[in-house]
């Protein structure tokens, strides 16, 4: 539920409440005010009429000239009795009943007044009323919510902002000023928030980037030297043991620093140039400097080309993306395994065969989770692979479809 | 023949002196752009390893200075950055190669023989090591005068050991060497064997005397007197 209409239903609740009780209650007031008016006047018609009716002359069986349809006088049997005023049965009259003594005898009085007319007025009156507040309540319903859409609207906007902000962006968070304090607040915090997680951000990277080119020129000075090493005499085959597997780790730190300035410099963008990519062509070149890994690993190649995809993008980052998709396929494989390669509708699909259970879909597209006991894979393929898609909009998929393992990039844009 | 390693991290210019000493490169060492201009200046050189991060600029000023001059030293770039800009920028300024830290000696030791080889006026073209006639311009090589047939592979494998000679080649290098750009992304080096075992067996075939060794599964070594 909005905040919005949160607010409007307390106000609307009231107002209803309000209106169900003011109404009745409004009603019966203005009842009572007119039956008082009409009992005074009765009363009042009573003072006057007792003087002319007692110097008038009463002769039983004729009407008494005087009175009218609505005053009438008989003889009473029960002297002394008090005046008494009330409501006909169906409500429609108001009676005042007085006794009299006329010529020693006892007459009853008795003037009546019509209450339908003032019922009439009273009902008008209540309808108008309840006309005049309901619109009334309308209006105040449709003002609060077009004041609070209004006075939301900053907040809306910041809402809006911060959706669409991406810490990995250049430009920093810049909310629109607002007059209200609260919201004025809120944004100050929101761009300071976003301001210090941008800031760490960029120092973050900017760490990894400085951290991987230091790591570069120790890394080529442990590397010649290694190289040095192999050229001493005399050598003994463990002594080469030792070195060809210092060898190994150093290529592999080498190439784990290559990967990661590769993922920063994706990260900053810097790969702007693009041009007209044939991912059909760019993959049969890949597939053949590959030829000679997949007949190590007896691997069967299948392909299937329904089209030839061309996407603007940078040949640099396509070829890393589809060499890394394939490269996987090869290293993650088994021996004597498969390799299915196809191109449709857009979409380009590795797949191979592999351990016979399916990856943690969950943490496959993030840095250094390994998914094979292949302790040489460095995990950083996948997620520079993730960020080439991210960077073109492609979308990347993975299923286990047993038993091959398959990877599906819809490139079309 | 004289090389000049600009380069402010001794570690690394030693080694670099260390290994091309032994194919008879003179190496002399500037840890700085000043030294460096004024070696420049003096003498002159076959090749210059010009490192762009020294301590007092960018040794891009050097190779700027190097072409105002008109020197005709071929310059090679070893450098920690890699970027395509970094590249391109030191490749126009007339650099003749580039070369990304870390990188193997042997590999920097072919790049080098391949720009003296370029940058030879003589026109000669070709390398007579060792019972084995190459033509670095036509790609061929010669043994007993009779032309041996060898896959691209093959003769970039040959012409590395040659480069290398008397040297232990570890096969992480030979196989970053071989798959050239997208180098090393198996660890798998059993496709060097196979074309080692091809290039011996072509070799022998055409009645070389192998010279070529395994090193404990570390590397090969041809061995030249």
């Amino acid at each position: 539920m909005k905040l919005l209409n949160k607010t409007v239903q307390y106000y609307f609740l009231l107002s209803v409440v309000l209106l169900l009780v003011a109404v009745p209650v409004f009603y019966f007031v203005l009842k009572r005010i007119v039956i008082a008016n009409v009992d005074a006047r009765l009363i009042e018609t009573k003072t006057q009429l007792i003087p002319r009716l007692q110097v008038m002359e009463v002769q039983p069986g004729n009407k008494p000239p005087l009175l009218d349809n609505d005053i009438t006088l008989e003889k009473s049997g029960k002297p002394g009795a008090k005046d008494s005023l009330y409501t006909s049965d169906k409500g429609t009259y108001r009676l005042l009943t007085s006794y009299l003594v006329i010529n020693q005898n006892t007459y009853r009085l008795q003037i009546k007044s019509s209450l339908a007319n003032h019922q009439a007025l009273i009902t008008s009156i209540i309808i108008l009323q309840v006309l005049l507040l309901s619109l009334l309540l309308a209006g105040l319903l449709m003002i609060n919510r077009s004041l609070a859409r209004q006075v939301w609207k900053p907040f809306y906007n910041t809402l809006r902002k911060l959706r669409a902000y991406k810490v990995d962006h250049a430009e920093p968070l810049q909310l629109p000023h607002s007059e209200v304090n609260e919201f004025e607040e809120l944004n100050t915090a929101v761009e300071q928030l976003a301001e210090r997680s941008r800031k760490s951000y960029v120092a973050q990277k900017e760490f990894a980037e400085n951290a991987s080119h230091e790591m570069r020129t120790p890394l080529a000075i442990f590397q010649g030297k290694l190289e040095l090493l192999m050229q001493t005499m005399p050598l003994t085959e463990e002594q080469a043991t030792l070195i060809t597997d210092m060898a190994s780790a150093s290529q592999r730190m080498a190439r784990l620093n290559k990967g990661l300035i590769l993922l920063t410099r994706i990260q900053n963008g810097q790969f702007p140039e693009t041009e007209d990519v044939s991912v059909k062509k760019m993959t049969l070149h890949l597939l053949e400097q590959y030829q000679q890994q997949m007949d190590q690993k007896e691997l069967t190649l299948e392909q299937h080309w329904e089209e030839d995809l061309h996407i603007t993008a940078n040949p640099t980052l396509v070829e890393v993306l589809l060499s890394n998709l394939l490269v996987n396929a090869i290293r993650h494989n088994l021996k004597g395994g498969q390799i299915i390669v196809k191109l449709a509708n857009g979409t380009f699909t590795v797949q191979n065969t592999g351990q016979l259970y399916e990856l943690n879909t969950n943490r496959l597209f993030q840095r250094f989770s390994k998914s094979s006991a292949d302790a040489e894979s460095m995990g950083l393929g996948l997620e520079i692979v993730k960020k080439v898609c991210d960077l073109y909009e492609f979308e990347i998929s993975y299923a286990y479809e047993h038993p091959l393992h398959s990877f599906r990039v819809r490139m079309k844009q | 023949m004289k090389i000049l390693i600009i380069e402010d991290e001794q570690a690394l210019s030693k080694s670099i002196a260390t290994y091309l000493a032994a194919e008879n490169y003179t190496c002399e060492v500037a840890a700085d752009c000043k030294t460096a201009m004024d070696k420049i200046e003096t003498f002159e050189y076959d090749c210059i390893l010009l490192d762009i991060s020294l301590p007092d600029g960018n040794g891009l000023q050097v190779l700027q200075a190097l072409k105002q001059d008109h020197k005709t030293e071929g310059v090679i770039i070893i450098s920690a950055r890699d970027s395509i800009d970094d590249r391109i920028n030191g490749l126009q300024l007339g650099a003749d190669d580039y070369l990304t830290k870390p990188f193997h000696l042997s590999e920097l030791s072919a790049r080098i023989a391949a720009v003296i080889r370029r940058r030879r006026f003589s026109g000669s073209s070709i390398l007579d090591v060792g019972g084995l006639v190459l033509d670095t311009q036509a790609r061929t090589v010669k043994v007993n005068n009779q032309t041996v047939d060898l896959t691209r592979k093959e003769y970039d494998l040959l012409l590395y050991l040659i480069t290398n000679r008397n040297r232990v080649i570890s096969k992480h290098a030979i196989a970053e060497h071989l798959s050239g750009d997208g180098e090393g992304l198996f660890d798998n080096y059993d496709f060097i064997y196979a074309h080692m075992k091809n290039l011996k067996k072509k070799l022998l075939q055409a009645g070389w005397e192998d010279q070529i060794k395994a090193v404990y599964g570390m590397g090969y070594k041809m061995d030249v007197p």
